[in-house]
């Protein structure tokens, strides 16, 4: 009598997991984008009627502050959610981590093409007929289109991938490894600024909006290989 | 020969100073139904985790199909444990069980899964993390025995059943371990006496311990009790030490290790006692009173 060994789960088998509830990773960002534009369209028409223009918001960052939050919130529940059922369904950590990176990827698509076709729209009707600028935003490229894809895909997949670091973090050490994980960055973060602040503005003024670039792949690089890390030591109890 | 479906070679775990499972050699032959048994707190749920590869030993080897488990992609692949506790996404429910499973156990077999989610009556509306106990450990059942998958692990599938759906569980774990393809089940339980009859293999921990292991009948049939009035029983007893001893009034009941001695039964029958074979949940349970072998927690104290 043999016994077979089955084919191995794959990045992709992972990625329709994280999807398999499609509530949680379409409907409800793309949600929050529609919600901003219709309260930033309601807050231009107030300050339109007050006298101003709707340029006097053009760099509120409404769409940055209202939807990465929740972006970061995706991401730690891609990990801390997801990854007892993808083990019990014989995933192995490492193709785990792969296929949520490619969920990152995928997510972080969808918002930019998302975010575009309402820039159209937006234009399309002169700022949703009260001249108001939410995907036009100083923050989100000014109304230049590839600006707009390049904040929404780079900063979605970034955002991602440091929640799926900090849910690799809590499901490797509980509520006390998300908090640690928080500080630990923190003073990092604080200790870099302190030493590195006076080359700042050269190396910005340099490497102009490739400094975002990089400085987004470093944190990617690092956010991954940290998931990988915690989750390799992980298992679920 | 074939090879066992699962090795363990001096495989121990330990969490900080509580040693889960110490110093654990033995074989699961291949294709058999393998029960898991011991104690709360035995390290039957440790043993579990790592022969899916969901944890590693601290010391020690394991291999299942021949290799390694830990990060081994086509074994993890061919290993289904669903646990006792499963957790599932917030708003998964059974279809969304049934559309994804399927992608990661290549075998899986839809009728029967589907006949299952029948059988054991699971709602199609609630999110499974609203689902009773009972419905949860069926939707575990389902996964597992669909999955057809070549290592098949079940943590107390019994949890919440009732006796319909037990029967319906066994008599389908029964049909499944002929399906083609030699499959390995490991299943812990403590309904021993409900599940003896589909043991074919059984592994005894206790504190961690490996305590017996073996074909069912053959370990069974090394233990034997002695009871009756305790004066006359603990006489006959002489020498030798029980495995377990129980008190009922002026009754007791005591439990040896190995074959019934040549000769015992005719002189208990002539002092009254009363000698027989052990039932595996009777062994189990003085393997378990077994003060000599600590549960893992007072190990660690």
């Amino acid at each position: 009598m043999t016994t077979a060994v089955a084919r191995p789960a794959s990045p992709a088998d992972v990625v329709v997991l994280q999807y398999a509830v499609p509530t949680r990773m379409v409907t409800i960002p793309i949600g929050i984008l529609v919600a901003v534009v219709l309260v930033m369209t309601a807050v231009t028409l107030v300050v339109v009627r007050g006298g101003g223009s709707g340029d006097d918001l053009a760099q509120s960052g409404a769409v940055v502050w209202s939807l990465f939050g929740f972006v970061v919130a995706v991401g730690v529940q891609s990990v801390s959610v997801t990854f007892p059922i993808a083990l019990a369904l014989g995933t192995t950590r490492r193709t785990f981590t792969l296929g949520t990176l490619a969920t990152a990827a995928l997510e972080s698509a969808l918002l930019a093409a998302a975010a575009l076709l309402l820039l159209g729209l937006e234009r399309l009707t002169g700022g949703w007929f009260v001249g108001a600028r939410v995907l036009s935003d100083g923050m989100l490229g000014g109304g230049d289109p590839l600006l707009l894809v390049a904040v929404m895909a780079g900063g979605g997949f970034t955002a991602l991938s440091v929640g799926a670091l900090y849910g690799a973090a809590w499901v490797r050490f509980g509520a006390r490894g998300p908090a640690t994980l928080g500080i630990a960055t923190g003073v990092l973060l604080t200790a870099l600024l302190l030493v590195a602040l006076p080359a700042i503005p050269a190396v910005a003024a340099a490497l102009g909006a490739w400094a975002l670039v990089l400085t987004g792949a470093v944190v990617v690089v690092v956010s991954v290989t940290g998931e990988l890390v915690l989750l390799r030591r992980a298992s679920v109890r | 020969m074939t090879a066992p479906a699962i090795r363990l070679t001096g495989v121990s775990r330990r969490f900080g100073r509580t040693t889960a499972l110490d110093d654990v050699t033995t074989d699961v032959p291949s294709g058999v139904v393998c029960g898991l048994l011991g104690r709360n707190g035995a390290g039957k749920t440790t043993l579990m985790s790592i022969l899916a590869g969901h944890d590693r030993p601290s010391t020690g080897a394991v291999e299942v199909l021949g290799s390694d488990p830990f990060e081994h992609a086509r074994v993890m692949g061919s290993v289904s444990l669903v646990r006792d506790n499963q957790r599932y996404p917030e708003d998964f429910k059974l279809r969304h069980v049934l559309r994804v499973a399927p992608r990661f156990h290549e075998r899986w077999d839809a009728d029967l899964a589907a006949a299952l989610v029948d059988d054991f009556r699971l709602p199609a509306r609630t999110t499974i993390k609203k689902m009773s106990r009972g419905q949860q450990s069926g939707v575990g059942i389902v996964i597992g025995l669909a999955s057809r998958a070549p290592v098949t692990i079940f943590d107390e599938p019994y949890l919440g059943l009732d006796a319909t759906a037990r029967r319906i569980f066994a008599d389908r774990l029964l049909a499944s371990r002929f399906d083609g393809a030699a499959r390995t089940i490991v299943l812990s339980t403590h309904l021993i006496d409900e599940m003896e009859q589909l043991l074919d293999h059984v592994l005894v921990l206790n504190g961690g311990r490996l305590v017996r292991a073996g074909a069912t009948d053959e370990v069974t049939a090394a233990a034997w009790s002695l009871s009756g009035p305790a004066d006359a029983a603990l006489r006959l007893a002489g020498g030798r030490a029980p495995i377990s001893t129980r008190r009922i009034g002026g009754l007791v009941s005591l439990v040896f290790a190995g074959p019934e001695p040549e000769g015992v039964g005719a002189e208990a029958r002539a002092a009254g006692l009363q000698v027989a074979p052990v039932s595996l949940q009777d062994l189990v349970a003085a393997l378990g009173a077994d003060e000599a072998a600590p549960t893992a927690e007072r190990a660690a104290a």
